[in-house]
């Protein structure tokens, strides 16, 4: 029957989006940004490898932690150790992680909502 | 009578749409988020001239990379669902970026983000009306 299909399917959409969103909103979360260089020619296979940290030189590293509720986040914590030449690169990349954090954070409560779904 | 015809059959149609509907959505959204849990950008130059070459050939239409004569990544940023981040740039034999292609990749890479964002949202409110339609068609 497809509508029990869709509803089979829903669920295991609502089920995969819960463990996702669910560990955005639980007490103590953190978010990892890590800026790589690598010489040229080698970047194709330096980002097949497994552990890219192996092959190139990690120039920049900041760790943002947070405190959630499902009213909104509190920034608590912050490390950075980022060289000078790639800090403009580095740090825009943080602000788009924070921002892509917060909105898909916000989606992804919506979607759930939509379908009835409350986490936590 | 013409209209008999289309009073009947029309409730049917839509019942029928409204059930295929269901069916095509289901199997998009059931592995949905998880294929969009990790997000991928890569930026490639290509030497002029091997654009058709590297982008025309059939055989790698469905290749998640680009490959051959000319091709070289530049940049590539990886993005878990949490937001976790990792970026990789190449550097010149003087430890030199490219500013011009780290904007160019930096713009692909927000569209790619907005792109998962309206997706997710698109096929959570999908979801939702094929659901509802399901149980109005009943």
């Amino acid at each position: 029957m497809p509508d029990k299909d869709l509803r089979q399917a829903v669920a295991a959409f609502v089920g995969q989006l819960k463990d996702r969103v669910q560990p955005l909103i639980d007490d103590v979360t953190s978010v990892e940004i890590s800026t790589y260089a690598a010489a040229a020619p080698l970047l194709e296979s330096v980002v097949t490898a497994e552990d890219i940290g192996i092959f190139a030189q990690r120039q920049g590293y900041t760790r943002v932690a947070f405190q959630c509720d499902m009213s909104g986040c509190l920034e608590t914590g912050r490390t950075d150790d980022v060289d000078a030449s790639v800090r403009p690169m580095h740090s825009s990349t943080v602000a788009q992680a924070l921002a892509e954090r917060e909105k898909l954070l916000t989606v992804g409560l919506g979607a759930l909502a939509s379908l009835g779904v409350k986490p936590g | 009578m013409p209209g008999d015809n289309v009073s009947t059959d029309k409730p049917k149609d839509l019942k029928a749409s409204v059930q295929k509907f269901a069916s095509d959505l289901a199997a998009k959204v059931e592995n949905f988020v998880t294929d969009i849990s990790e997000l991928e950008v890569r930026t490639y130059t290509i030497t002029d001239g091997q654009f058709a070459t590297v982008l025309d050939d059939p055989n790698k239409k469905n290749d998640k990379t680009l490959s051959g004569a000319g091709v070289q990544l530049r940049a590539y940023t990886r993005i878990a669902f949490d937001s976790d981040t990792i970026v990789c740039l190449p550097v010149n034999n003087s430890g030199q970026i490219d500013g011009a292609v780290w904007d160019m990749h930096q713009a692909a890479v927000n569209q790619a983000l907005q792109s998962r964002a309206a997706m997710l949202r698109t096929i959570g409110d999908a979801a939702a009306s094929a659901l509802d339609a399901l149980k109005k068609s009943r």
